[in-house]
């Protein structure tokens, strides 16, 4: 099978109104006109993509494996729906919103993704509503060689307030699939937000995802990444900050071990004044992993106070593994506090022989340096069923 | 090792290079001033640029892209950018067919 | 070829800096560019053929090469309408007695006398684009030191010359390297032998002059095993009509044990585009210091870099930018570790005012096998009001095992506790604003010698003077 507007016809659009086709046809469009990346396109530099050949995964599942969990009944007015379901039900709410954050042709991974999106959820939490359970959506696929495409669309009434956790499972052991995981977070004012994803894919998946957030005036994001699984997996985190008074926390961790390789690419994108991101980024590397960060604060002309942190710390745990860190600045106004930094460095001696020297045997030692690193950051982790999964995930990965 | 013939002579006159593919290896021929033939990997190990589409001067491959120069006879960089040497090749001159001997 | 709105570069220039030569020139070639005018160059300065060969060449590189498609605009720049080559007079002048007057009093305006008698080992004071003053104390040339005009050099040391001449930065390394090759003119050349320190800075004044005057200057350094030396480059240039281009190539070779410091303050006028490449290749246990300050000129692109060539060897950058109107600085440094156990440290400051741009680019790479390498980076940039901008770029490539890499960067403006507490002590904004900038830069003022530290205070109150009241 390939990736044809046959491909499209048969599979993506069943059931679905007549707009969601058009868009998936346009975004299948962009994705035939779009040239593969380049080496000497600085995003791509370091991330090579030439081995992927998509058209070995293009056998595209048609349910993903979508399962919602609200944990008891959800207040009136909310909407909690497969995606497919909710472009059909409340084309009102989603048609405007819907790959208007992460947009179809930005490059040919979002295209391929705004084409065949096999699926997803939608969330909508009315003005003024507040949903105390954590909502849980998990998306498995335990099969390979295939396309699995889930996109998360969460819209965010004033004032509301709830936590949302996308946890993607694929299994170790099945052959290479091609997934992504992309979220687009809609924030209206005063609205505060937790959302937590957690990507647990196979180790031999090909994933890329596009994590995008808007915040309107007063609303409050806190964000949480975990990348455990993939073969590849490139993730972009943006927050644009576009009403007075927002605040981004975009905070992450990750694992690599193996042949791994990781990319993030990360915004705080401070179009008005006033706002405030704050961005931490940890991973530790073992074996011959890669990994690569790249993130850039903006702050736009006119942004005047605003605040924004960014850092990437890395432990390198094997001499063979390499951690690339590229933190970049762009700032336009001067009445702003920004900082940022990042590290890149072995497990520090010191610390090694102070444990060792008090009789704890290596491995242990190593096991309690790395748990240490990451634990200021899994505080942050905004809600405890969350945090719970989280701090399993690592438990047992650390040994 | 495999010993593979990759040109004729006549194909690289003297004061020339060219490329050529051993196995699965991309090698740069070079007929240097002094006569003899030489055989070194023909991708530069500063970015990748293809050396056999450089000049030599004297006994040195340039890149032409940076302008890194390595020495034919035994893969040392003799000007920057480049820092990595170049993989050289055993080549023998048989008549006129030019063999080299590359990875399997 | 788009058009610049013209920068004002000072109708108060003269009140400014206090001085303004008019033109006179022994020879003045023509505009532009193409193989006549290198043959030219090449032909006045008698030079051999493989010089004009090589000129050549790089003439064909750089025709072949496309401007660089990130950094600063650079698409205004008209190179067809631009000066190659000039000379100021007609023969070098023996001693400070006999260089022109007219000359001796833009020295004058600059305290090149005083530099002069404190630095009794040597100036080398480049006007236009020839050495014409040059005096190598007796003592530098018992020990072997040879301070010279680049011009000479190939002259009177040709083996040497040719030896590393162009194999630090090859013509076809960028553009402007290309360029710099094709039409080089004048430049210091060094060369410090074996266990030779020289205690002394070294320096030499550059000054363009001319209305579209190009200034195409190429030093070549060479610090044998243990040695030391401390080159001094610095310049302010009189005002001018047009754009006008600097494109300098400055190379290095730091042996063994030995260290060399360059320091640099850059005053172009803010017409100026001021395109520069500099690059050392240092070795074992040796150290390379580069010091550069850019206060000037239009345009900046300047990344000093360091190739760590050998277990030990030591790279440290040291920049300051200041950035006022109309003005783009992209600056920054490049550490190249080749080899294990080596270290590097690169600090930037940057000032941006009245919508001035600062921009830190840098690079630290770790070839595979340059393990346990450590490298920091830190860069603050200081923001004097809402119209500036700063950015910063720190491109990071670690291929080598065990190392340690650290970058830290913070952006900020004055802070009105600051300025409140100086003013409250009967200090002027203005003066405070100063004081603050001063401050904020003194890391870098503490690194250059007494005289060099008093002139850039004194040029960062002229930048501050009429500043945001």
């Amino acid at each position: 099978m390939s990736l044809t507007a046959e491909t499209l016809e048969r599979t993506g659009l069943r059931g679905e109104p007549d707009w969601l086709r058009d868009r998936r046809r346009s975004a299948l469009a962009d994705y035939e006109r779009m040239p593969a990346p380049s080496k000497t396109d600085e995003e791509w530099r370091r991330t090579d993509v030439s081995r992927l050949k998509v058209a070995d995964y293009s056998a595209i599942e048609d349910r993903d494996g979508l399962r919602l969990d609200s944990q008891g009944a959800l207040p009136a007015g909310v909407i909690l729906q497969p995606l497919r379901e909710a472009a059909r039900d409340h084309p009102e709410l989603v048609e405007s919103k819907l790959f208007s954050l992460v947009r179809g042709d930005r490059d040919r991974f979002t295209a391929l993704h705004a084409a065949f999106f096999t699926g997803g959820t939608f969330l909508y939490v009315p003005d003024g509503v507040v949903v105390e359970q954590p909502i849980l959506g998990r998306t498995i696929s335990n099969e390979g060689g295939n396309f699995v495409l889930p996109h998360t669309l969460i819209v965010a009434g004033r004032g509301s307030r709830f936590h949302y956790l996308d946890e993607y499972i694929g299994s170790d052991d099945a052959k290479a699939g091609y997934r992504s995981g992309s979220a687009e977070i809609f924030l209206g004012e005063g609205a505060q937000v937790g959302y937590v994803a957690v990507q647990k894919w196979g180790r031999n998946d090909w994933h890329f995802a596009d994590q995008r957030a808007q915040l309107q005036r007063d609303s409050t994001l806190r964000l949480f990444g975990v990348t455990l699984g993939g073969h590849f997996s490139k993730t972009r985190v943006e927050a644009s900050l576009v009403g007075p008074g927002a605040d981004a926390e975009l905070k992450a961790i990750y694992l690599a071990s193996g042949d791994q390789f990781y990319d993030f690419h990360t915004l705080q994108d401070h179009q008005v004044g006033n706002t405030r991101s704050d961005l931490l980024f940890k991973g530790a590397l073992q074996d011959v992993a890669r990994t690569v960060y790249a993130g850039l604060i903006k702050i736009e002309k006119g942004a005047a106070r605003s605040d924004a942190y960014q850092a990437n710390r890395n432990l390198v745990l094997s001499d063979h593994a390499k951690a690339t860190s590229i933190p970049m600045l762009e700032i336009d106004n001067n009445d702003v506090r920004c900082t940022h930094g990042a590290t890149v460095g072995p497990l520090d001696p010191q610390h090694m022989f102070y444990l060792r020297s008090r009789g704890i045997p290596e491995p242990t030692a190593r096991r309690m340096l790395v748990q240490g690193f990451f634990g200021d950051v899994l505080d942050r982790i905004p809600f405890e069923h969350a945090r719970t999964l989280v701090e399993g995930e690592l438990e047992a990965r650390l040994g | 090792m495999a010993r593979v013939r990759v040109a004729s002579a006549s194909e690289v006159p003297v004061e020339s290079v060219k490329g050529v593919m051993a196995n699965q290896t991309e090698v740069c021929l070079a007929h240097a001033e002094d006569g003899q033939f030489y055989a070194i990997n023909d991708v530069c190990t500063h970015e990748n640029f293809l050396l056999s589409e450089g000049e030599l001067f004297g006994l040195d491959i340039e890149c032409p892209q940076h302008g890194s120069r390595f020495n034919l006879k035994t893969g040392k960089v003799t000007g920057l950018p480049a820092v990595m040497p170049a993989t050289t090749y055993p080549l023998t001159l048989d008549g006129d067919d030019i063999y080299i001997e590359v990875p399997d | 070829m788009a058009t610049l709105p013209r920068v004002d570069v000072g109708s108060d220039y003269k009140e400014k800096y206090g001085f303004f030569v008019p033109e006179d020139y022994v020879f003045k070639a023509k505009r532009g560019l193409n193989p006549e005018i290198v043959k030219e160059i090449s032909w006045m300065k008698k030079e051999p053929e493989w010089m004009l060969n090589m000129r050549l060449r790089s003439l064909e590189i750089f025709r072949k090469k496309p401007m660089p498609t990130w950094g600063a605009d650079l698409s205004v720049i008209d190179f067809e309408n631009i000066f190659y080559y000039l000379r100021a007079s007609d023969k070098q002048s023996k001693t400070w007695e006999e260089l022109p007057p007219d000359i001796k009093k833009t020295y004058d305006r600059l305290g090149v006398p005083e530099a002069e008698r404190k630095f009794l080992a040597g100036v080398s004071a480049q006007y236009e684009s020839e050495v014409v003053y040059h005096s190598l104390h007796e003592e530098l040339s018992k020990k072997g030191v040879i301070f010279t005009d680049t011009d000479s050099a190939l002259r009177d040391h040709p083996e040497l010359f040719k030896e590393y001449f162009g194999t630090i930065i090859p013509p076809a390394d960028n553009k402007f390297a290309a360029l710099n090759t094709a039409v080089w003119s004048g430049g210091s050349f060094i060369y410090v032998p074996k266990g030779v320190r020289v205690e002394i800075p070294l320096q030499a004044y550059f000054r363009i002059n001319a209305e579209n005057m190009g200034q195409f200057e190429r030093t070549l350094i060479i610090c044998d095993e243990g040695s030391f030396v401390h080159y001094i480059e610095g310049c302010t240039a009189p005002i001018y009509t047009s754009d006008s281009l600097h494109s300098a190539v400055v190379e290095i070779i730091v042996k063994r044990n030995a260290r060399c410091r360059y320091t640099t303050i850059q005053n172009w006028s803010t017409n100026v585009f001021n395109l520069v490449t500099k690059r050392a290749q240092v070795f074992g246990d040796a150290t390379m210091e580069w010091v550069d300050g850019n206060l000037g000129s239009q345009i900046t692109m300047k990344y000093p870099s360091v190739y760590l060539m050998e277990p030990g060897a030591k790279g440290d950058v040291l920049s300051v930018a200041f950035a006022g109107k109309g003005q783009h600085q992209d600056a920054g440094g490049k550490m190249i570790h080749v080899a294990p156990n080596t270290t590097s440290t690169i600090t930037s400051k940057s000032i941006s005012k009245n919508g001035g741009r600062t921009s830190y680019r840098g690079h630290i790479k770790m070839y595979p096998g340059a393990n346990n390498c450590k490298s920091f980076v830190k860069c603050d940039a200081l923001l004097l009001d809402d119209e500036s901008r700063s950015d910063t770029y720190p491109y990071n490539d670690v291929d080598a095992e065990n190392v340690t890499l650290g970058h830290e960067a913070t952006v900020s403006k004055v802070s009105d506790e600051q300025l409140f507490y100086l003013m409250s002590r009967g200090i002027t904004r203005s003066e405070a604003e100063t004081m603050i900038v001063n401050g904020f830069i003194e890391p870098f003022t503490k690194e250059l010698p007494l005289e060099y530290a008093v002139e850039l205070n004194r040029l960062i109150q002229l930048e501050m003077e009429g500043s945001v009241g």
